[in-house]
């Protein structure tokens, strides 16, 4: 079988030897030092996963990614990096749609396990692609859920979006569920801080029951450790800091309903397929979140499989 | 005599009552009221005239008037006015006492009396002769005199309708003779009067009566002064708040410029040290499989070593074939490499062996006291903890001089150096500017020169930046001061420099020129023993043994009182 073909990027010479040296008996490793030589790299090879540090000389490396992104958007792109402001998180996922956000110092084997999905993923993304199945136009307009404690937030959303959107509101995540349970959701934006959950709680949870619904999260916290959860395990399609611009909420929601019927048309694999994690014992029904029962079981549930997940 | 007050005034409050009722009685059909009065005038009425019936001298005989009381033009602003003063209800005063006992004395009344006139009664601030405390105002007298400029005399009340029927002519209070001054104030209302009363008809010498002006245009003074001072007072307090509020949020942002610099130098610290701590892991954990792949081939060796010396060669031909094939897995050049991560590996932790000692040479955590430094190794550890933000950026050009040891709190100094080569880096940061491309240089020199004051040790810290307008340079050692945005700076950072540096007996100046650059230079005095006795670092005054700094002072330090030991509190 052919071998893939990883490309690290990381202005300090040792990470690079050090990378080359734990990976370069399963990959073809490549490996530069600044972001040109990368991306002159990823143009004259077939690349599949990149991992790049953020901090470099000339070109950082979220805008790497990005650039990356728009050369050959199927490239899983990971951001490995030894410190990182909230901006420098916020600016990965939103320009460079990182895949995942790995800390230094890394932890070999979920490296190795996170670069392998990503391989994985990234084979899923080109069959998608070549394989020939047009995306079922949407017939109405798309249903989308906002989902604040805020009324006067929701009801600022509700104006900007309800004429180009079906558009539900949600108070709480009990409430927030509900309407995920009876409606195709395409997209949702969701403020972090809920009543009733925990907001990554919640976007964890969304991940692994409703796939296809795009999540944009809005927030005032200036946590960093939080935003790195909710990039890796929330999967985080936007991430704003409020006070925002209505125009970048709104391209971005457009955004992620587009990524939503492409995520509908190529086949619903679940991410973590291929993976030996735990199998989730007695998956919660929707019907059984609408209950609201065991909503605090379910999160709590859903946190603890990400915890022994073996990737990043 | 204690209050007699009280009772006094219970039949006073009664008649009160009634007489207002048949006031409005009154008031509402007065013409025709008035008309059968001034009929009946001309007889006496013994309902009408009690004090008449108990009198045995008749003539001539005055019945009551029934006029209505009268009430000032300016009643609403004058009421206003009154409650401007606040002083309605409060204690008796001294100085208002002796003018009332004067007034008494210079009209030779038994009593005399400081009445204000609020909306439904008189009431008295200060009073001589009597222990009442207040009465209605429709009996009072006072009521009469505040329409008036001049001094409103009653001879005797028995004589005067106004009165006659009055239950303080009739009652116990007995009066007689009244006069009453108005108290005009500045803006020409009468709050009240200063008034003398008698149960002896009387009549003032016009000396008297002027006295009794003067006196209370003297009180009316006094009064416009006790509302100032109470302003003042009012003012002062507000004052001593405003300023305890702006002490307390200076302090609490001195802390937070504290924790800022620490955090930034901590994300700048993580990530140096993250690094090496990340392909170290990395090449630790690899290198550990590599030893496991190798255990196992010793363990083959050591098998085949054992069927050789038994002779069991069937056995050996089998192990030699897996081991050649466990052999041909193991590329020869990937164990090469074993060998250059060790070594990376070895490197990773002397960074991050040198990176752990710079920080103890530059917070110098175990050095409290004073201390003999040298402060180009300080600049050095400065230089370094604030590598992170200098790495790819900019370039530093260093020109030491030979310095000989200063004697100063080196973990301040550093915070100073680290201080300005963080604005230094900041202020030329070409990314994303015009001059992207181009490099930032931060150039640090360092000299002694000698001065009519003795030795001292120049640094200067300059930059090809972008440079301070003069008007923000002017400013630049006032604390609060930043021209970063709202949550990026605190505007502190030169503030504190400047006073650890003034706590040295030193100076700091800065000069600049937009778009060229900027230069910071401290001059240290080496002997600094005489000016900064270790006691002036925690102490309450922090900056007074400095010398007169060089700049003009800060103009809102705080005066010391506390916190200067918190400032500074490594």
């Amino acid at each position: 079988m052919k071998k893939q073909t990883i490309l690290f990027v990381d202005d300090e010479q040792p990470i690079l030897s050090a990378l080359s040296f734990a990976f370069q008996r399963h990959y073809n490793i490549l490996t530069a030092q600044n972001g040109y030589t990368a991306i002159d790299l990823i143009k004259a090879n077939d690349v599949q996963v990149i991992v790049s540090d953020q901090r470099m000389p000339e070109m950082l490396g979220h805008e790497l990614l990005r650039h990356v992104k728009e050369i050959n958007p199927d490239i899983i792109r990971i951001l490995l990096t030894g410190y990182s402001d909230l901006e420098g998180i916020i600016n990965s996922v939103n320009t460079g749609e990182v895949f995942r956000f790995v800390s230094k110092p890394w932890n070999t084997d979920r490296l190795r396990e996170t670069i392998a999905l990503g391989c994985e993923m990234n084979e899923r993304f080109q069959k998608a692609r070549n394989a020939v199945s047009p995306k079922p136009a949407p017939s109405s307009k798309p249903h989308v859920l906002f989902v604040d404690t805020n009324h006067l937030h929701l009801a600022a959303l509700n104006d900007l979006f309800a004429q180009d959107y079906q558009v539900h509101l949600a108070g709480s995540v009990s409430e927030a569920f509900k309407v995920l349970t009876t409606t195709p959701v395409a997209a949702l934006i969701t403020e972090v801080n809920l009543a009733d959950a925990d907001g990554v709680d919640f976007l964890v949870l969304l991940h692994e029951q409703c796939r296809d619904v795009v999540p944009i999260l809005i927030s005032d916290s200036q946590d960093s450790e939080t935003a790195i959860r909710l990039i890796n395990e929330g999967q985080v399609f936007r991430y704003f800091i409020k006070p925002f611009q209505r125009k970048a909420i709104q391209d971005s929601l457009k955004l992620a309903i587009e990524k939503h019927f492409a995520r509908v048309s190529t086949e619903p694999v679940a991410e973590e397929s291929s993976l030996r994690i735990t199998p989730i014992v007695s998956p919660l029904s929707p019907a059984a979140l609408s209950a609201n029962v065991s909503l605090a079981h379910a999160l709590a549930a859903a946190r603890k499989r990400l915890q022994m997940r073996p990737t990043y | 005599m204690a209050f007699l007050s009280t009772p006094w005034l219970a039949p006073l409050k009664n008649f009160f009552a009634k007489k207002s009722a048949v006031d409005s009685a009154v008031t509402e059909s007065r013409p025709l009221a008035a008309a059968s009065l001034s009929a009946e005038a001309a007889r006496p009425s013994p309902q009408s005239s009690p004090q008449a019936v108990q009198s045995p001298v008749v003539p001539p005989v005055v019945l009551p008037s029934t006029d209505p009381l009268p009430v000032p033009a300016n009643e609403t602003e004058r009421l206003a006015a009154l409650e401007s003063y606040n002083v309605m209800d409060t204690l008796a005063e001294a100085e208002f006492d002796a003018l009332t006992k004067l007034a008494s004395q210079i009209c030779g009344t038994p009593v005399a009396l400081m009445s204000l006139i609020d909306g439904d009664r008189q009431w008295f601030k200060s009073k001589v002769g009597t222990d009442a405390t207040e009465t209605p105002r429709d009996i009072s007298f006072c009521q009469h005199a505040i329409m008036e400029e001049k001094v409103f005399e009653i001879p005797n009340a028995l004589n005067d309708p106004r009165f006659v029927a009055n239950p303080l002519v009739t009652g116990d209070m007995h009066i007689r003779f009244y006069a009453g001054a108005p108290l005009t104030n500045a803006d020409g209302y009468n709050l009240g009067t200063l008034c003398v009363i008698s149960p002896e008809p009387q009549q003032l010498s016009e000396m008297q009566k002027e006295s009794l002006r003067t006196l209370a245009a003297e009180v009316a003074a006094r009064l416009e002064l006790r509302r100032k001072q109470m302003e003042l007072t009012r003012k002062n307090t507000r004052l001593e708040e405003t300023l305890s509020t702006l002490t307390s949020t200076q302090d609490q942002l001195v802390q937070s410029e504290k924790m800022a610099s620490l955090g930034q130098m901590v994300a700048g610290l993580a990530h140096e040290i993250n690094t090496p701590l990340g392909y170290v892991r990395s090449n630790v954990a690899e290198l550990g499989e590599l030893h496991t792949e190798m255990k196992t081939l010793i363990d083959s060796f050591r098998t085949m070593q054992h069927l050789l010396t038994t002779g069991d060669y069937d056995a050996l031909a089998a192990k030699v074939a897996d081991n050649e094939a466990m052999l041909a897995d193991a590329d020869a050049a990937f164990y090469d490499l074993a060998q250059d991560r060790f070594r990376e590996s070895i490197d990773g932790i002397d960074r991050i062996k040198d990176l752990i000692l710079n920080l103890k040479d530059f917070s110098r955590l175990d050095e409290a006291d004073m201390k003999k430094a040298d402060l180009n190794s300080g600049l050095d550890s400065s230089l370094k903890i604030a590598g992170n933000l200098l790495k790819h950026r900019i370039d530093v050009v260093k020109y030491y001089g030979d310095l000989p040891l200063v004697k100063c709190y080196p973990a301040k100094l550093n915070q100073v150096f680290l201080n300005l080569i963080t604005n230094a880096a900041q202020a030329s940061d070409r990314t994303g500017t015009e001059k992207a491309g181009t490099r930032g240089r931060i150039t640090i020199a360092t000299s002694l020169t000698t001065t009519t004051d003795g030795d001292r040790v120049v640094i200067e810290v300059s930059d090809n930046g972008h440079g301070i307008a003069p008007e923000n340079l002017k400013k630049i050692f006032e604390p609060f001061f930043t021209t970063k945005p709202v949550g990026k700076g605190t505007g502190l950072g030169l503030s504190i420099a400047y006073k650890i540096i003034a706590q040295h007996g030193g100076k700091i100046s800065v000069t600049s020129t937009v778009g060229e650059g900027t230069a910071f230079k401290i001059e240290l005095p080496i002997a600094a023993e005489a000016t900064l006795q270790p006691s002036t670092l925690f102490a309450d005054e922090p900056t007074a043994a400095a010398p007169e700094p060089a700049l003009p002072k800060p103009p809102f330090q705080t005066d010391g009182k506390k916190k200067s030991a918190d400032i500074f509190a490594d």
